[in-house]
């Protein structure tokens, strides 16, 4: 019986031979750039995992959390300034423990997981080295969590980049995306979390495929800001946020320029893409089911996985969670600012492609692409393994982007200068 | 023959079988992740293409990733992304050094391999905000190639840490020892070859064993700065820059304290205690003869005793280099300054046996920190665990400084017990 993977998300195995965990293994190990890791405290807590077991995977890395957390609080008592950075690494413990649990059959551990890392991470924040809060962007009656980081000694509106992540990232993750890196570059950042992301399950949001709403709110905070150029704004997604990214750009105009890795149009072929078409016949929901258990059986990981979707999109099942996902294809035609379309070369075909179709199909004279390769030490999902590369392709383009529009005005080449 | 592992420097292997391999991997690129010297994809890449039996393929390897990126940066450069251009440099630096690790100090891709190495390092820098500083220490009747890293801009004067690396470290390593994580918490870092460190063989330099010379020389220098509080400059070492550091503060005073990891008092014993039991009773033609061998030794080891006794000693032999290594001790109980003693629970035998003696024999206010495995920093140096290591290294020159008052901002810290240290 061969083993279900849950997305083909790198070429080059690390350590861990189950392909999801070693994926996971590869996004801390990416962790290191902004003092998230370590890479003894990563192997150490590695060695302890039993292939293919999320529960020996989900004890190693909480308790590297908790003994990091233990040391970090040690040191805030004292008063120390080491305080700060430590606790950013108890972060990563207790963030990796949680990419395998379960919300579904143990909602109570997964709960108090995630509210451990993002304790520690607020605590972490006077080591950014940058202005850095947790925000709640207003949305309907509720809300949307995220960061705003700031750009030190800002005596001008800066351009500002929003950015999403996919249904399993929460904002804190998206520090070590752009948050971290951004402000040192000249940019502010926005991190935010969709419905159905993060804890937002536990006060009624879902996974939706309309995202309009929430983006719309999100762009409307973002420009409310002083400190936010509103003639530079540019949103920016990984993995399944590239469908809210691609979908927003096509009717949001206050929006300057957007990248994506990858650009996602159609979000329901994606996902069913990469589950067998077994699975979403309805007449052998019996078969499936019991085919689900089979596969999960055989990768526990990629059954917490399902069990989580499920979990974020307020529907019982999976089957019932990937239908909810149906709906319009983005009019791609209609994206109306630059757009950088990126893609890993270890990304699922279905992502390639829909990367390809989108960067044809784009009528704005300003777009590129660029797919990172395992040569370049890049090719896993969202580029985990390799934040310095993505960091200056991203940056560098926008960079580029804006400036070539300032430019442009200056000389009265665009509509509007 | 001896069980004492000559290479014994950590006891986790993490990627390839062959241990001294791994641990090149470990001390340098996996090492220089955490301040930005290495992307973790880029490492895994060049890891995978490199096959163990063939070391020339690890020069190959590491080489072209150099290569690549630091044309990437040079392209960046030219476009005006200073900070694209930055990481891509300070990158390539790390791949050219990997890939010297491999190469003998006679081929000449040697030394074509160090320029570029110390080129790249070079441009990063420039690009730091503020710059660091590539500057050449007067020792003597020549200069010690050495980088002052600001902490910040301006005049102020600040306290300041000296790095100071291992035998087969160059000046431009400390950074990702202690330079970056100097600047993190508002201290100066100054990061220096001593005679015989880096590239000084080139000029003609070789290891002495008198090292609170040249020590001297950097402390002068830096009371020629206007932005070093000369009341707290500590200095930290790692590996043989633990022994060059804890000699000269047996004698240097201006040295406020020290954190040295591992302590290493007496160089030649540390030598022998690596040494296989037949080799170290073996007559001198013998003993010259089996290390030219080396079947001893692995290939990798050849490489850098070959370096490290011949180039950087300007020993005409093993035996004579051996001979050289007797005077190398220190005289722990005219230490005055606070001692940080710092090993880990991986290392080999000799260095843990000389951290005990150490730390019973100072006399000075001192402190024992021993990283173990559960932290993930059992390693060399703690080459797992730079952020540990710095954690603990600058808390503890945090309170020392703090202790004596010397510095006003940091004497508002009171001096609390320390629960993780063992503290004399």
């Amino acid at each position: 019986m061969t083993k279900t993977t849950m997305f083909e998300r790198s070429r080059t195995r690390v350590r861990i031979s189950n392909e999801d965990m070693d994926y996971l293994f590869q996004v801390v190990l990416g962790y290191h750039p902004h003092g998230g890791a370590s890479y003894g405290e990563l192997f150490r807590a590695a060695s302890k995992v039993e292939d293919g077991e999320p529960e020996s995977w989900i004890s190693a890395f909480r308790k590297m959390g908790e003994r990091i957390e233990r040391l970090a609080t040690g040191l805030e008592a004292l008063g120390r300034a080491s305080a700060a950075p430590t606790f950013l690494r108890a972060f990563t413990g207790y963030r990796t423990a949680a990419f395998l649990m379960n919300p579904k059959t143990d909602f109570e551990r997964f709960s108090n997981t995630v509210e451990s890392f993002v304790r520690c991470f607020r605590k972490a924040i006077p080591s950014f080295g940058c202005s850095c809060e947790p925000v709640r962007i207003p949305y309907e009656d509720n809300y949307l969590s995220g960061y705003f980081y700031g750009v030190e000694e800002q005596s001008a509106p800066r351009p500002t980049v929003l950015i999403v992540g996919g249904g399993d990232t929460y904002a804190e993750d998206l520090h070590f995306w752009s948050g971290a890196a951004g402000p040192g570059r000249g940019y502010n950042v926005l991190s935010l979390e969709l419905p159905g992301y993060g804890l937002s399950p536990t006060r009624g949001l879902y996974l939706l495929a309309g995202l309009e709403a929430p983006m719309r709110a999100a762009v409307d905070y973002a420009l409310a800001k002083p400190q936010v150029d509103s003639d530079a704004l540019a949103l920016y997604s990984i993995s399944g946020g590239g469908y809210a990214v691609t979908r927003t750009v096509a009717t949001e105009r206050r929006v300057r320029a957007a990248i994506a890795t990858t650009p996602i149009y159609d979000i329901y072929q994606l996902i069913t893409e990469a589950i067998p078409a077994i699975l979403l016949d309805e007449r052998r929901s019996g078969v499936s089911r019991w085919l689900l258990e089979v596969s999960g059986h055989f990768n526990k990981a990629g059954k917490n996985n399902m069990d989580k979707f499920a979990w974020q999109s307020g529907k019982g099942s999976l089957l019932e969670a990937i239908r909810s996902t149906e709906g319009e294809p983005v009019d791609v035609k209609a994206i109306g600012c630059p757009m950088l379309c990126l893609a890993a070369e270890g990304d699922p075909p279905e992502a390639l492609a829909q990367t390809r179709y989108v960067f044809d199909h784009l009528e704005h004279p300003k777009k590129a692409l660029r797919v990172l390769t395992a040569e370049e030490g890049a090719e896993a999902h969202t580029h985990v393994n390799n934040f310095p590369l993505l960091d200056q392709v991203v940056f560098d383009w926008l960079d580029e982007t804006f400036a070539q529009d300032e430019t442009a005005q200056r000389v009265g080449l665009v509509e509007g200068a | 023959m001896s069980k004492e592992k000559t290479g014994q420097r950590h006891k986790n292997k993490v990627y390839f079988k062959d241990q001294d391999l791994d641990l090149y991997l470990q001390a340098f690129p996996l090492n220089h992740l955490t301040y930005g010297g290495a992307a973790a994809g880029e490492v895994i890449y060049a890891a995978s293409r490199v096959d163990e039996k063939n070391l020339e393929s690890w020069v190959e390897e590491w080489s072209a990733l150099a290569a690549r990126l630091e044309a990437e940066a040079a392209t960046s450069l030219e476009k005006g992304h200073r900070v694209s251009a930055r990481e891509s440099y300070l990158r390539a630096f790390t791949y050219y050094r990997t890939a010297s690790l491999c190469l003998p100090v006679g081929d000449p891709r040697f030394r074509a391999t160090w320029e570029m190495m110390r080129s790249c390092f070079r441009r990063a820098a420039r690009l730091f905000k503020p710059p660091i500083e590539a500057v050449e220490v007067p020792y003597e009747d020549t200069t010690l190639p050495a980088y002052f890293v600001p902490a910040s801009e301006g005049d102020e004067r600040r306290p300041t840490a000296i790095v100071i690396g291992g035998g087969e470290q160059f000046s431009e390593e400390p950074y990702f020892w202690g330079g970056a994580a100097a600047a993190e918490r508002g201290y100066n870092a100054l990061l220096v070859d001593m005679p015989g460190q880096g590239g000084t063989p080139f000029r003609g330099m070789h290891h002495r064993h008198d090292v609170e010379v040249p020590m001297g020389a950097v402390l002068d220098y830096l009371e020629g700065r206007p932005d070093v509080d000369l009341d707290c400059v500590g200095a930290m070492g790692f590996s043989l820059g633990g022994y060059i550091v804890l000699r000269s503060v047996a004698s240097e005073r201006r040295i406020g304290a020290c954190a040295v990891s591992t302590p290493i008092i007496d160089w030649h014993q540390t030598l022998t205690d690596a040494m296989p039991t037949m080799l170290r009773r073996a007559p001198r033609p013998l003993f010259n003869a089996v290390m030219r061998l080396g079947n001893l030794f692995s290939k990798t080891q050849l490489l850098a005793y070959e370096k490290f006794f011949e180039w950087q000693v300007g020993a005409r032999s093993y035996a004579d280099a051996m001979d050289s290594f007797r005077p190398w001790k220190v005289d722990v109980a005219s230490i005055s300054c606070p001692v940080l003693c710092m090993m880990g629970t991986g290392e080999a035998e000799t260095f843990k046996r000389q951290t005990y003696a150490c730390y019973a024999a100072l006399n000075s206010p001192k402190a024992l920190r021993v990283f173990t495995e559960e932290e993930g920093a059992d390693a060399h140096s703690q080459a797992n665990n730079q952020r540990l290591a710095h954690q603990v290294i600058f808390d503890f020159f945090d309170e020392m400084f703090a202790q004596g008052e010397a510095n006003p901002s940091m004497a508002q810290t009171a001096r609390r017990s320390r629960p993780d240290l063992r503290v004399g």
